[in-house]
C-alpha cells in the first residue's frame, strides 16, 4: 500500500517486477537504472547468487516530481523467481501498488509462464488482494530470439496462456536491449497512479 | 529436415538456453542431439562430437550443483540490511514498524542482526513477549539440526532475569519446548517459578527438514489462542469411521497443540498422517467449548526416554 505522508505531500508506492525464473525482472531493472538517469533516485541494489540469480530481490528508487502538488517516488522491486523462493517472493510483494508480468517468450518456458501467473494470483490472494483490481501490466520479453532460431510462442499464445481473462496492457519486449522495457514501465506507473489518485482521492 | 540440420538445431537451441541460465532445457536439447547422435554411425567426427557434447552437459551439472549449494541466506552489508529493515517495515506505530523491520531482518535470514534489534525491542511492554519468541526462532535458525543449546541458554538468561513475566515465560517455554519436540532434541527447561524440575519429555534423532519450517514460522503473533486442555473428534474415514476420540493436550504453542499417542493405538495413527484435515473437532478449554478443524502437522515417533514408542503427534487448529 502506497504511503502518502500528508505532511511533506509525498506519496511513496511500490511496483514489483514478477515473473519465472530467468525471464529477465533483474535485466528490465537494469536497463531503467542505465537509461532513466534523471528520475534515478538513489543506488540500484541486487542481491543475487550464484549465475546471477536474484536472492531476495532487486530495488531501485525512482522519483517522478511533482504530480497534483505531490512528490512521486516509486520503489521497483524484483523477485525471485526460482521456486524454492516462494516466502521471499510473498515478503517482497507486501504493500505492492503494481505489478508487472514478465512473461518468457520461450516456447519451453511456457508451463514456467502460467506457473508464475498463478503464484502472482496466490500471494496477491494472501494479502487480500485480488489479480484482477490490482493495476498490473504483462510483457513478453525475449522476442529477439526468434531471429537466432529459437522456438518462440506467437504473442497470440500468450495472451491466450496469460492474459484472456485479466485483459491487462501487454507489451512485446527484449529487455536486453531496453525494447519495450520504458513503455510497459510507464504502462505500469500510469495505472498505478491512477489507481492510488482513486482509492486515495488523491488529488481530487 | 535432416539429420545434420536437426542437430545443430538442438546444440544451437542447446547454447541459447544455456547462456539464459536455463540448465534444464539445455541439458534435455543436449541429450536429444547424443541420442541422434548415437542412433547413427555415420556421423562425421562422431566420437569427438559426442565427447565435446557430454563436455557441455557437465558444465551445465556443475553450474546447477553450484546454485542447489548456494546458500539461501548470505550475510549480506549493513547497508542492505538497512535497506531491509526500512522497507519491510509497515505500521505507522513506530515501535511496530520496528518489529516488523527486525522479523523481516530473520526472515531474510540476517539473524545476528536481527537478534541484535530484537533485542532492543525487549524493554518495551507491548513488544517483549514478539522480541523474545522471535529471538527463540532465530536461535534455532541459526542452530545446526540437533543442537539448540543458544535457544536454550536464552531462555536460561531470561529465567535468571527480571525481564519477561512468569506467564511470558511459561509461554516461551512451551514456544521452545514444541519446536525442541519437533527437531527431535532432548533439552531439559526448567519451569518458571519452580525450584527444581523434570524435562517433560525426552525425544530421540532429530527429524529431516524442520529447519526450514522454524524459519518459515517466523510470523506474526499467534499466542492469542485460548489453553486447550483436550480434544474429541471423530475419524471420517477408514475402519474406525465415526468412532469418537479423546485426547488430553499435552502442550500447546499458539494454535498448535501436542499430544502424545501410546504406539498400540495403531488405528487411530495410521488415520492421523501429516497433512490430513480434521472436520468438526471439538476443542475443550477452562474457559469454553468450541469446534473448528484441525490440520496434522507432525507426527513423530518419540525414540528414548520414558515415552519410548509413543508419537507425538501435533494438531494445528485450523478455523473456528
Amino acid at each position: 500500500m502506497a504511503i502518502f505522508n500528508l505532511q511533506k505531500r509525498e506519496i511513496e508506492c511500490k511496483i514489483v517486477y514478477y515473473g519465472p525464473g530467468r525471464c529477465g525482472k533483474t535485466t528490465n531493472l537494469e536497463y531503467i537504472f542505465k537509461s532513466f538517469k534523471k528520475q534515478i533516485s538513489g543506488d540500484m541494489v541486487s542481491i543475487d547468487t550464484e549465475g546471477d540469480r536474484t536472492l531476495f530481490f532487486d530495488f531501485l528508487p525512482m522519483g517522478l516530481g511533482q504530480i497534483k502538488g505531490c512528490d512521486v517516488r516509486m520503489q521497483l522491486y524484483t523477485v525471485p523467481g526460482q521456486v524454492k523462493y516462494s516466502s521471499t517472493r510473498k515478503l517482497v510483494l507486501r504493500g505492492v501498488d503494481g505489478v508487472v508480468f514478465v512473461a518468457d517468450s520461450l516456447e519451453i518456458r511456457r508451463n514456467k509462464n502460467m506457473l508464475a501467473l498463478k503464484d502472482l494470483e496466490q500471494n496477491l490472494k494472501e494479502y487480500n488482494m485480488s489479480i484482477f483490481k490490482i493495476p498490473l501490466v504483462l510483457q513478453y520479453n525475449k522476442r529477439d530470439l526468434a531471429e537466432q532460431g529459437l522456438p518462440i510462442m506467437p504473442i497470440e499464445m500468450l495472451e491466450h496462456d496469460l492474459n484472456r481473462q485479466l485483459k491487462a496492457p501487454s507489451f512485446p519486449a527484449v529487455a536486453f536491449t531496453g525494447e519495450g522495457v520504458g513503455t510497459t514501465l510507464k504502462e505500469c506507473l500510469k495505472l498505478t497512479l491512477k489507481h492510488l489518485q482513486k482509492s486515495l482521492q488523491w488529488g481530487q | 529436415m535432416d539429420v545434420k540440420e536437426q542437430i545443430k538445431v538442438l546444440l544451437r537451441e542447446a547454447e541459447v538456453y544455456q547462456r539464459q541460465g536455463l540448465y534444464g532445457e539445455a541439458k534435455i536439447k543436449y541429450g536429444k542431439a547424443v541420442d541422434i547422435i548415437r542412433s547413427i554411425e555415420r556421423v562425421k567426427n562422431r566420437e569427438q562430437l559426442l565427447e565435446g557434447i557430454q563436455a557441455k552437459i557437465d558444465a551445465i551439472e556443475q553450474s546447477v550443483q553450484k546454485i542447489i549449494k548456494a546458500e539461501m541466506h548470505p550475510k549480506i552489508s549493513a547497508r542492505i540490511q538497512d535497506l531491509i529493515q526500512e522497507k519491510f517495515s509497515f505500521s505507522g506505530d513506530r515501535d511496530q514498524a520496528s518489529l516488523e523491520g527486525a522479523i523481516a531482518l530473520a526472515k531474510f535470514g540476517q539473524y545476528e542482526r536481527a537478534l541484535k534489534e530484537f533485542d532492543s525491542l525487549i524493554g518495551k511492554d507491548a513488544l517483549r513477549f514478539e522480541a523474545a519468541k522471535n529471538m527463540i526462532r532465530c536461535h534455532l535458525a541459526m542452530a545446526s539440526a540437533d543442537n539448540a543449546d543458544a535457544a536454550v541458554d536464552q531462555y536460561r538468561q531470561w529465567l535468571d532475569a527480571d525481564i519477561l513475566s512468569v506467564e511470558e515465560l511459561h509461554r516461551i517455554r512451551a514456544f521452545l519446548d514444541t519446536h525442541l519436540h519437533q527437531k527431535g532434541i532432548s533439552a531439559f527447561l526448567p519451569i518458571p517459578g519452580a525450584k527444581e524440575t523434570v524435562a517433560e519429555f525426552e525425544v530421540g534423532m532429530p527429524v529431516s527438514g524442520t529447519s526450514d519450517e522454524t524459519e518459515a514460522d517466523l510470523e506474526t503473533p499467534d499466542e492469542d489462542m485460548v489453553d486447550i486442555n483436550a480434544v474429541s473428534f471423530a475419524l471420517d474415514h477408514g475402519p474406525l469411521k465415526e468412532k469418537k476420540f479423546e485426547l488430553e493436550v499435552s502442550f500447546q504453542s499458539g494454535n498448535t497443540i501436542s499430544f502424545i499417542i501410546p504406539g498400540k493405538e495403531t488405528s487411530l495413527l495410521d488415520n492421523l498422517t501429516v497433512g490430513h484435515k480434521i472436520g468438526d473437532v471439538q476443542f475443550f478449554s477452562s474457559i469454553a467449548i468450541f469446534e473448528a478443524s484441525a490440520l496434522v502437522s507432525a507426527k513423530t515417533e518419540i525414540k528414548s526416554g520414558p515415552k519410548q514408542g509413543s508419537f507425538s503427534l501435533d494438531l494445528k487448529i485450523m478455523s473456528a
